[in-house]
Formats: structure tokens, C-alpha cells, sequence
């Protein structure tokens, strides 16, 4: 009785630990969004910072601020449906593949930046979102 | 050092300051997501975005 008490423990705690592969996997998208969105928020500042000192004009923050607006509300979209897969376990590949294409628009544009040093601190914000980026784009839609 | 050197210099410093505070920004929300449920932690990443959203339209 004892044994297969022990065994339950052992049972419960190996579950608790490992997580279900499903929650993971949406916990791990939700948290790569967050990342992201916590990133793009720091690039939005950079830019800023640039119009502030003069080295970037009102032009430049106003395209740059037309992507990073498109990637925003992909964000969002891409929160809903992981939102929506995390209950129903609907597919969330549209979204992603939505989300992925607009941020590599912003990575273009920002390529554009006509002052060198704001140029590599953007792209060197940007490369920190592009780790989460990374988890976004090698998600897979669990089973079940 | 002339004006623009100044101006340049005290933009790298700020850039600094930027870059510091958003890897401590990322340290929290990668330390704080392990508890965080997924509803709470997509209320974040969305309250974020729709910062972004309404600067952009401010600017």
C-alpha cells in the first residue's frame, strides 16, 4: 500500500514537472509574443530618442512607425488565436506566418535608417527580438 | 568637442541607458513568465503592442 502510494507521488510529481506538452507549447508562443512586443517597445523608444537628437527625421519615425504598427497588431492577432488554440486547439500557423512576414518587413525597413549609428542600434534591438522571433517561427501546433 | 560631437554623444549615452533598461526589461518578463499563466502573460504582450499602436499614431 505504502509502495503504490509512493509510486502516485512519484507519478504526480514527474507530471507537475514535465507540464503538459500542450501548454508548453502555448505558454512558451505566449511568452515569445511578450518578449517581442516588451523589444519592439524598446525599438519604438530608440527611434524616438533618434527624432529627439536629430538624427533621424519625422519621415523616417513615420514609415518606421507604419511596420512597427503592422507587426503590433499581427501581435495581436497572433495573442488572439493563441488565446483561441489554447482552449479550443485551433491552428494558429496563419497568424504566425502573418506575424513572421511583417516583422521581416520592419527588419527591411529599418535597414533604411539613413544614420548609421541609429541604423545598428535599431537592427541591434531588433536582433534581441529575433530570439523570440526564432521560438515563434519553429512553433508546431501540438496534437490532440 | 563642437556641438553635433556633444549632440552625438549624448545620444550613444542615452542609447546606452536604452539598451540597459531593455535587457532588464526582457531578464522580467523571461523571469516572470515561468508563473504566469498564458492569459496573464498575452494581457501583457497585448497591453505592449497597444502602446506601440497608440505612440505610433501620436507621433
Amino acid at each position: 500500500m505504502k509502495r503504490r502510494s509512493v509510486a502516485c507521488i512519484v507519478i504526480a510529481l514527474a507530471l507537475l514537472s514535465s507540464g503538459c506538452p500542450k501548454t508548453t507549447a502555448y505558454h512558451n508562443l505566449a511568452v515569445a509574443s511578450q518578449a517581442v512586443a516588451h523589444s519592439l517597445k524598446n525599438v519604438q523608444d530608440g527611434v524616438d530618442l533618434a527624432v529627439s537628437n536629430g538624427v533621424m527625421t519625422q519621415a523616417e519615425r513615420a514609415a518606421f512607425n507604419e511596420y512597427i504598427t503592422d507587426v503590433s497588431l499581427y501581435g495581436l492577432a497572433l495573442d488572439k488565436a493563441i488565446r483561441d488554440a489554447s482552449t479550443t486547439g485551433a491552428s494558429v500557423q496563419v497568424q504566425v506566418d502573418a506575424f513572421l512576414a511583417a516583422f521581416r518587413k520592419l527588419q527591411v525597413q529599418s535597414l533604411g535608417i539613413k544614420d548609421g549609428n541609429t541604423r545598428l542600434a535599431v537592427s541591434m534591438a531588433l536582433s534581441s527580438a529575433e530570439i523570440a522571433v526564432g521560438i515563434i517561427a519553429a512553433f508546431q501546433q501540438p496534437k490532440g | 568637442m563642437d556641438a553635433d560631437t556633444l549632440r552625438l554623444v549624448l545620444f550613444a549615452e542615452q542609447l546606452a541607458v536604452l539598451a540597459a533598461k531593455a535587457v532588464a526589461d526582457l531578464r522580467s518578463v523571461l523571469h516572470g513568465s515561468n508563473v504566469k499563466a498564458v492569459s496573464e502573460i498575452l494581457d501583457d504582450a497585448d497591453a505592449t503592442y497597444n502602446d506601440i499602436i497608440a505612440k505610433a499614431k501620436a507621433s
